[in-house]
Order: C-alpha cells, then structure tokens, then sequence
C-alpha cells in the first residue's frame, strides 16, 4: 500500500543542514498494523506527518496505492489524503465549539457528501462507537479518554484506507489507552491500514511489526 | 454549497455569541460607521442624485443672462424680449416656460396673512408635469394681457383655506384686492423648481395665477421679472443647446434693440447660458455634500480597519481550528467561507443597527442643514438607501474576511498538528499587519483632522470679518402692500411713514427704518446708475467696467437701525422725505471709491436706471460697505435713494420694502406681536411677513460652511476616536506579546517608568509613521475643499501641525494603559512563564 523510498527532511541552518529524516526506505502493506518507535527527536512524528501528506516539504519518493506521491502538485495531494487517510493526534484537536455529532460531520463536509448522507453516517459511527447519548455534548465536557474516542471516529467516518495515529494514548490514562488501542486493533482486523507512532511498548504489542526510528534514520 | 453555508452561518452565530465582547465592539463599531454613510448618501441620493419630480426631468433646463464683467459668476434671469425671441427661434427646445414667485395678501378670520403665489406663462405647468384634481390648468387664453382674473389653487391651501369644498371651480378670492376666480386646484406634488437660498417654508405655492407677458412689447433691459426654463427636444445634448442659445444670444441686438447693444453687451460680457434644472436646482451644496460624503467615506474605511483588526486578533486565536479544519480535508473555500460567514454575521447585525442609526442621523442632518437646500424635507432611508446600506454590509463581510482567509491560507503547516506549534513567527506577520492596518487608520484620521482643522479656521475667520452692521436684537420683515390701494409712490410712503412712527413708539424699540434689500441675502442687483457728467462714463468705459450698483430706497432710521456707520456726511433724514424735490441720496464707500475715488464724493450727482436726463440726486452722505450676498463675497456697492423720487422721474417702486427694527431684546422676535398690532392700527389688511432676526440672516449666511465644519468635525472625532482604539488594541496585544522580553529587561535592570517609556514610544512611532503618510494624502483633500475655505490656504501648515500632535498625543494616551501593564509585569513570574 505505501511505499517510501530514500525519503529525506532536512532544515537550512548557519553551518550547513539538520536532518530530521535520512534515506527512509519502508514498505507497508495493505491491512498491515505497524508502529514506529523511537526516542525523542528521531524524527518519528515528522515521517508521519509525511505518510500522512500533512508536510509536503521532503524528498525522495513515496508510493501510496497507485499514486506517485512526490510527483504530485501540493493540491493533488491534499485531495489524496483526503481520499485516502484518516488521522489521529495526541491532542485530540476537536473543534471546541462543535458538539460531538458536528465534529463527526466535519470531514464528510469537507468531502461534499450530501447531508442525508452525512447524517447517516454519523448517526452510525456515533452508534459503532457507542457515543450515541454524547452527540449534542462539547468536547469540554467529555473525558480525555471521550474526546480521543471521539476524534478516533472521525478519523475513521469517511472510511480511509489508511490511519495514522501519532501517540493516540499519549493524554489518557492506561485504562483508556487501553480502550483506544483494542478499537485500533478493531478496525484494522476489519481491513484499515494503520501506522501508529508511540513510545508505548505496550501499544506496540497491538500492532503486527514495529519499526525502529533514531536520528532520523531506520534502525533495526 | 448552500448547505455549507448555512451550517457556517450557524457556527458563526454560536462562536460569535461565546465572544460577546468582541461581538458587541464589532457590531456597535461598523453600526457607526455604516449607519453615518447611509445617513449621508440618503441627503446625497435626495438632493444630488434623485431626478427631479417633473416628467423627463433630465431634459429640463434653466436659462441664465451671464454677466461676468459686471460681477464675477453674476447672472440675471432672461429678459422679456429675449424670452419672446428664443421661443420664436430655438430649435432644440420643445418647450418655454416663465415662472416668478411672489406673494398676495389675503384677509382671513385670522386677520391677514401673506399666501405664496407664483404666476407662470401657461406652458410651465406642462412642462412641470401638472394635472388639476378640480377644474382646469392655467392655458394661453387664461396668459395674455387683459385677460380674465383666475387663479389656480394648490391642494394644500384648498385644504387649509377653502375647506376642501368640491365647489370651489367660479368661487373667487381676492388677490392684490381684486377678486380673482378659481378655475382649480392642483394635484399635490407638484411646484415650482426650488431655490437655492429659499427656506422650505417660502418653496410652497398656495396660489398659481398666469404671468401674463406682452408680446407686442415694448421689452426693456430688465432681468430680474421671471425665471426661464424649457425642455430639450430628445436627443439633443446640454451642448447642442448651449451652441443654439450662444448664436441666438448674439442676434439679441437686432430682434431686441430696445434692450440690447453690441457695446452695452460687450461691456458687461453678456451672454446665455443652458444649465441643467437639476444642477442649477442643486447648486454649491452638491459640492459640499459630496465632501462630505467623502469624510464619512474615509470614516467608514477606519471602522472597517479597526473591526478588521480585531478579527485578525480572533482569527489568530483560531487559527488551531483552522489548522485542523485543514488538515481534515477543509481547502481554501471552506476556510474562506467560514470566515466570511462570521464577518457576514457581524456586518449583518452592524447593518441591521446602522438602518436606525442612520434614520436618526437623518433627522440630525435636516435639522443641522443651512436652510434652503433643496429637496432637504422629509428626508428618510427608501428602498435605493436600505441597498446601499446592504452592499456596504456585503463589501465590509468581504474586506473583514479576506484579511484572515488569506493569512490563515499561507500560514497553515498543518504539519504543526503533529510536529508542534509555530505561533511566533505567525504571531510576528499578524504583528506587521495589524500595525499595517493602525497606520493607515492615523493616516486617513489626520486626513479629516486636517480638513476639519482648515474648516474650523476658516468659520473663525469669516466670523471676525467685519459685516458693517450691528445685527444683534435687530428684527426684519417684509411688506407687501396691494397695488390697487397703493398705486403710487406717496401713497406708499404715508403708509410706511405712519407704519414707523407706530413702530417706533412700540416699547423695546430703539430703532426703525425700511430699505428694498436687506445685507447678507443677495438680493441688491445690479442696475445701471446714471452719472453726471461725461468722466465717471468715460473712466469706467475706458476700463472695461459696468456703471450698476445695487438701487436700494431707504427711509430714514435704517442705517441707524441696521447698524451701519455713517462715515462721510450724512444719512437720511425725514426732512429729505418731506422735501423731495432735494433728491437727498447717500452712497456707500465701495460706490463712492469706486465711481469717485480720490474725490470727496458729497454732492456729486447720481441718477437711477441710468437716466441722465433727468435731475440729478446729490450725495448727501457716505456709509459704511455691507455684503450683499455672503461675508465671504464682494462687497455691496449700492446707492440708498429716499422712498419718494424727486417729482416727476422715473426710478424705483418701493414696494415690497423691509422693515428693519432695532430692539433692545435679545430675542427681537418676541416684539413681533407689539409690531403687527402697531401695522394693523394703520392698515389691518398689510401682514407682517417673511420675520426673521437679522442674526439668524448672518448665521444662515455662513450656513454651508458651518454646516461642512460640524460635519467634517464630528467625522475628524470619530476617526480620531476609532484611530486610538485600534492603536491601543496594537499596542496592548504587543505588550501581551512581549511580556517575556519585558521581564528580561527589567530583571536586566531596566525600571519600570523605562518600560513604560518603551511602549509609549513604540505607539507614537506607529502614530508618527501614519502621521506621515496621513499628511500626503492631507494635501489632496484639502484642495477638494478649497471652495468652502475663507481666507485659509489649504496648505496653511497650522492645520496639519496641530493635526500631527493632536494624533501623536492620542497615540500616547492609548499607549497609556498597555504601558502602565508593561511596567507593573513581574520579572519573575513573566520568565517562568516563557
């Protein structure tokens, strides 16, 4: 499904270039769990946000389904992630004036999905996600735990090919981690490609391989 | 599409409502500021730009007898023989009309009262659009010489006078003292073209009676009768016409010679002119409105930056959500609309307020206008305002979302969802615009100090000129006396002898004397003066000059009352009006310098209308020059003659002629009663009419510059008001920023009055900045208003000198509070925070 080749980030500095990525080369197939470790600085959340289309600022190449990604114009592929990728933060990042139901709706707008259609789907990820009787409340009033539930379903709503999640339990506490990361395992034994970043050696269990980030470089 | 944005207008509402301070500051603002604009452009839209109520208005024109030589910009009517010539001759109209205002007494159960009339030759009320809702219209067997005595009523004197009697058609009224039948009564909404000057109350006809021009003659050189418009055939322009009239102009000699010579046309520059009825209905105040329409203009431009500014600030703060709408799939439509959607909301709501701010700022600019600009009543926002007001509405949800759309497009790394914040160097850019958008704010606010400033110095100055008369406590009414009654001149002046020596004896009164026109009110003229002896003629034909001055007959006690100075000789006296035959005259200091300079002008002769075969009148005195038209205008020159002529001329007829009283009261109006009752003890049938003090004739001379320097100054408040809240926002929200680098400058041993120092600077220097560019653009207005300007320049480097303190003085007082913060911020605290 991604394929990543030589893939390079680096920042200009007084005294030449800092690198953040150096020749990333991985594979990921499709229904694949993987999850990228590393200390801090390894440049794990910046690959993310590269898988992701989130940083357009690299080079090399990057392969998703049938698209060359780095041949692609900044529009096209904004238009390719929304097709195809679902994202999770560690922050959460729901709109605080939006209720539940809403922030849910967001993407399918974004998407110009018809609201008959919109609705449906919301009323049935609110529903798989057992948040039924939370949909009129604000973020503020839910639990950190809720709130990454919730952003975990709109991740999801418009069914993605891929998720990303980058340090999806970070802000919760262990039980809820737990919870959050048996959904993941859910939703890819049900087809979804997922590639999480943690520090987590227990998230990490939940995933099929890990692979080993440290100075921007892919370890073993 | 539709759906989006709907769901936007709803998010906006609800977030807008979280943040009812900035929502309330916002909308109260650009209420201001589109409510001050609307109520302007509905004047605008009444005086200016609405057509006139007759049919194919734009096709109307008025007639003038431009004589530039007598008097730079003098014109006359057109004369009766030209008017008779050009109805024969002229192609490209389809239409002359004759029409002149005047008045009639009328004896009522409330005693007498003066009724408006206005006599037209028959074909004006076509052009005018007229119909009869009774009866018939005036037509051309009604306007000839000789014919029947009628009269056409309007429906307001019908309803008011006559009782609304559907049999009024073959009643008469007695007009002049005469009776005259009613053959019908006008529609209402329809009269005679307004008069620049005219106060509304004089605009309304009660009575239409035909004007009855001879067409057999004889037509003499006499210009103030009747005014002239026509209708241009269609398809042909202003200048296919004005080319017409300009050839027609020059046969004047030939078709008209009883009137008019080559040399006497010559000499006084002679010539017609075509205006547009509307242009000339409008006049100078168009020119004063638009200004001012520019003013609130520049104001509107400084609501929307300072509202702007503060959506900037919020965008700012949102610009996490935006970040996120991007990075689930939101491109730069949706963002924009989003941000569109609250700016609508806000310009919606600040329009919705503006609509009744602007019906109140309506009222206010009726009840501040001069009196007599035209089309001024009754003003009130109509269908074209609620949409003017509604693309201002439109083009502020635009410019207040197109700032913030764009930054935030340019700014989003939706990368920093995961990579992390890089708020300060967004922070920093966001910084630059708004400073951006607060110097352009003091720019466009020193704009309007500035004009503001050349406005006010100019009334100063135009105050302290000296008008020649005392007005205070000095009263003036007209009288009108029937001509059947007082059918010559003595008649008149037994009347008006009597009438004096009544009003004299009236407690309260020091004062009292009559004359034709009083100063201030333009209406001395200009006839020709007949002087003895060849040299005066030969002077002034040799330099190019006219012989007219202003023919003024006066009694005695009106310079006294008037308050103007006798400087050479003597005034009038009774003695001269019991003597007529001596042909006393006095002559004013511009006439006598003028005619006679260097010479003592006591006993020259002077003759009225140019007559020079006839005896002469001696100067017995000289007074002091009034302006006949506005104390910033020339001049009068004018020769006072008595009331009786010498026995067996020609010259004047006294009649109308104005009272004018000195009083001891400080409020001449409340004699008014004591004087109608010592006027009707003489003759109960002749009103007082048209009072006014000559105070408020002072005051409504100065009326269109005071009314641009009230304005213009209320606009220059609020731009400076508005231009020191977006510069203490700037400023305060830099403090904020920066309260980090303030710690370490104080825990670095800067003192507190330093830091505040800091700020206060960093907020004059924006000023100063704005100040700069607000100058060059200063330049340009102030040219725009040159025309109102009274001996200042407006260049006059005061005007811009305190504008530029006044502003650097606001930028420092809204640095005030932000630096008082600065300098309480604890080090400490502020260092562990960063």
């Amino acid at each position: 499904m991604i394929s990543l080749s030589n893939i390079e980030k680096s920042f200009p500095q007084a005294d030449g270039r800092v690198y953040v990525l150096r020749r990333i080369s991985l594979d990921v197939a499709k229904g694949d769990f993987v999850t990228i470790m590393g200390p801090s600085g390894a440049g794990k959340s910046t690959l993310l946000a590269v898988l992701g289309m989130l940083d357009g600022d690299w080079t090399g190449e990057y392969q998703l389904l049938d698209h060359a990604v780095h041949k692609l114009k900044h529009k096209d592929r904004i238009a390719l992630g929304k097709q195809y990728v679902g994202f999770v933060f560690q922050q959460y990042h729901l709109i605080d004036d939006l209720t539940v139901a809403e922030n849910l709706a967001m993407p399918l707008s974004y998407r110009d999905v018809k609201a008959d259609d919109r609705e449906a789907a919301v009323a049935d990820t609110l529903d798989r996600f057992g948040m039924v009787a939370k949909k009129n409340l604000y973020p503020r009033q839910l639990s950190g735990g809720q709130q990454q539930l919730v952003a975990v379903a709109r991740a999801v709503i418009h069914r993605p090919a891929l998720l990303l999640a980058d340090e999806p339990t970070g802000n919760l506490h262990s039980s809820q981690g737990k919870d959050i990361m048996t959904l993941f395992r859910e939703l890819n034994a049900a087809g979804t490609t997922i590639v999480q970043v943690t520090h987590s050696e227990d998230n990490a269990k939940y995933g099929k391989r890990v692979i080993q980030l440290r100075d921007g470089w892919i370890v073993d | 599409m539709m759906d989006g944005l709907l769901r936007d207008l709803r998010y906006a509402v609800r977030t807008l409502m979280k943040s009812p301070g900035f929502t309330l500051v916002a909308v109260l603002t650009l209420a201001l500021g589109i409510g001050a604009s609307t109520a302007v452009y509905t004047a605008l839209e009444r005086v200016v730009l609405d057509p006139l109520p007759y049919p194919d208005a734009n096709r109307l024109v008025q007639l003038k007898s431009a004589v530039p030589k007598v008097g730079p910009g003098t014109e006359w009517d057109v004369s009766e023989g030209a008017w008779f010539f050009f109805g024969r001759e002229a192609r490209t109209i389809d239409g002359l009309g004759a029409y002149t205002r005047g008045g009639a007494n009328l004896v009522g159960p409330d005693g007498p009262e003066r009724a408006r009339t206005a006599q037209v030759s028959a074909h004006t009320l076509q052009l005018l659009g007229a119909r009869a809702t009774l009866g018939r219209l005036i037509d051309e067997q009604d306007d000839v010489p000789g014919g029947a005595s009628v009269a056409l009523v309007s429906h307001r004197f019908w309803q008011r006078r006559l009782g609304s009697d559907a049999r009024v058609i073959g009643t008469t009224i007695s007009i002049y003292e005469q009776p005259v039948q009613i053959i019908g009564v006008m529609a209402p909404g329809v009269d005679l073209p307004p008069a620049n000057g005219l106060t509304a109350a004089l605009l309304e006809t009660d009575v239409w009676l035909p004007l009855r021009l001879n067409p057999a003659g004889p037509f003499w050189n006499a210009h103030t009768v009747f005014r002239t418009i026509a209708r241009l055939k269609k398809g042909v322009t202003l200048d296919q016409a004005q080319a017409e009239f300009t050839s027609l102009n020059a046969r004047l000699p030939e078709a008209v010679p009883n009137a008019y010579t080559r040399e006497g046309m010559q000499r006084s520059g002679f010539a017609t002119r075509v205006y547009s009825l509307k242009s000339y209905v409008v006049g100078e105040v168009s020119k004063t409105l638009w200004i001012l329409f520019g003013a609130v203009g520049v104001v509107l431009v400084i609501v929307y930056a300072n509202v702007a500014n503060l959506f900037l600030v919020r965008a700012e703060a949102r610009r996490r959500e935006v970040v996120i709408r991007t990075a689930l799939g939101a491109d730069a439509t949706a963002i924009a609309r989003h941000f569109l959607a609250e700016s609508f909301v806000l310009a919606f709501a600040g329009g919705v307020l503006a609509i009744v701010l602007a019906s109140w700022g309506v009222e206010a600019l009726t009840r501040l206008a001069p009196d007599g600009v035209p089309r001024l009543q009754a003003l009130k926002p109509d269908g074209g305002v609620i949409l003017f007001a509604l693309g201002l509405v439109l083009v502020g949800a635009a410019a207040l979302a197109a700032l913030p759309a764009l930054r935030a497009r340019r700014a989003v790394r939706t990368g920093e969802l995961v990579l992390g914040d890089r708020g300060q160097t967004i922070g920093r850019e966001s910084q630059r615009v708004r400073s951006g958008l607060v110097v352009a704010q003091v720019a466009l606010a020193l704009v309007l100090v500035v004009g503001a400033g050349l406005l006010v110095e100019s009334m100063q100055r135009l105050r302290a000129v000296d008008l020649g008369i005392r007005p205070h406590g000095v009263l003036t009414a007209q009288l009108y006396l029937p001509y059947q009654r007082y059918d010559s001149i003595p008649k008149m002046w037994r009347f008006y002898s009597a009438a004096l020596e009544r009003v004299r004896a009236v407690p309260g009164v020091e004062a009292a004397g009559l004359t034709s026109d009083v100063p201030l009110e333009g209406g001395y003229g200009c006839t020709v003066q007949g002087f003895e002896g060849p040299t005066v003629r030969q002077r002034i034909a040799d330099a190019g000059g006219t012989l007219c001055a202003g023919e003024e007959p006066t009694s005695p006690g009106y310079f006294e009352a008037m308050g103007i100075p006798v400087i050479r000789g003597r005034a009038l006296t009774q003695d001269d009006l019991e003597h007529p035959e001596r042909g006393s005259v006095v002559v004013s200091k511009a006439f006598a310098e003028r005619f006679w300079p260097g010479e003592d002008p006591i006993g020259k002769g002077v003759g009225p209308n140019g007559l020079t075969n006839q005896q002469f009148y001696r100067v017995v005195g000289v007074v002091g020059d009034v302006y006949a038209g506005s104390a910033g205008g020339a001049r009068g020159m004018a020769v006072y003659y008595p009331v009786l002529r010498i026995p067996g001329t020609a010259g004047w007829w006294p009649n109308p002629m104005t009272l004018v009283v000195k009083t001891r009261s400080d409020e001449p109006v409340s004699l008014l009663p004591a004087m109608q009752s010592a006027i009707r003890e003489v003759d109960p049938s002749i009103p007082v009419a048209e009072v006014d003090a000559m105070e408020t004739i002072v005051d409504r001379s100065m009326a269109q510059l005071s009314f641009a320097m009230v304005l213009l100054a209320i606009a220059a408040s609020t731009a400076l008001l508005l231009a020191a809240v977006g510069l203490y926002g700037v400023i305060s929200y830099l403090v904020n920023r920066r309260t980090g680098e303030i710690g370490i400058r104080m825990a670095l041993g800067a003192q507190p009055s330093q830091v505040a120092r800091l700020v206060v600077a960093g907020s004059v220097k924006l000023a100063l900045i704005g100040v700069s560019f607000g100058v060059v653009a200063a330049l340009g207005f102030s040219r725009v208003l040159r025309g109102l300007l009274y001996d200042v320049q407006p260049t006059q480097p005061l005007a811009y000198l305190v504008a530029a303190l006044v502003l650097g003085t606001v930028a420092a007082l809204a640095a005030y509070l932000p630096a008082r913060r600065a300098a309480r911020v604890d080090p400490m605290i502020a260092l562990r925070n960063e």
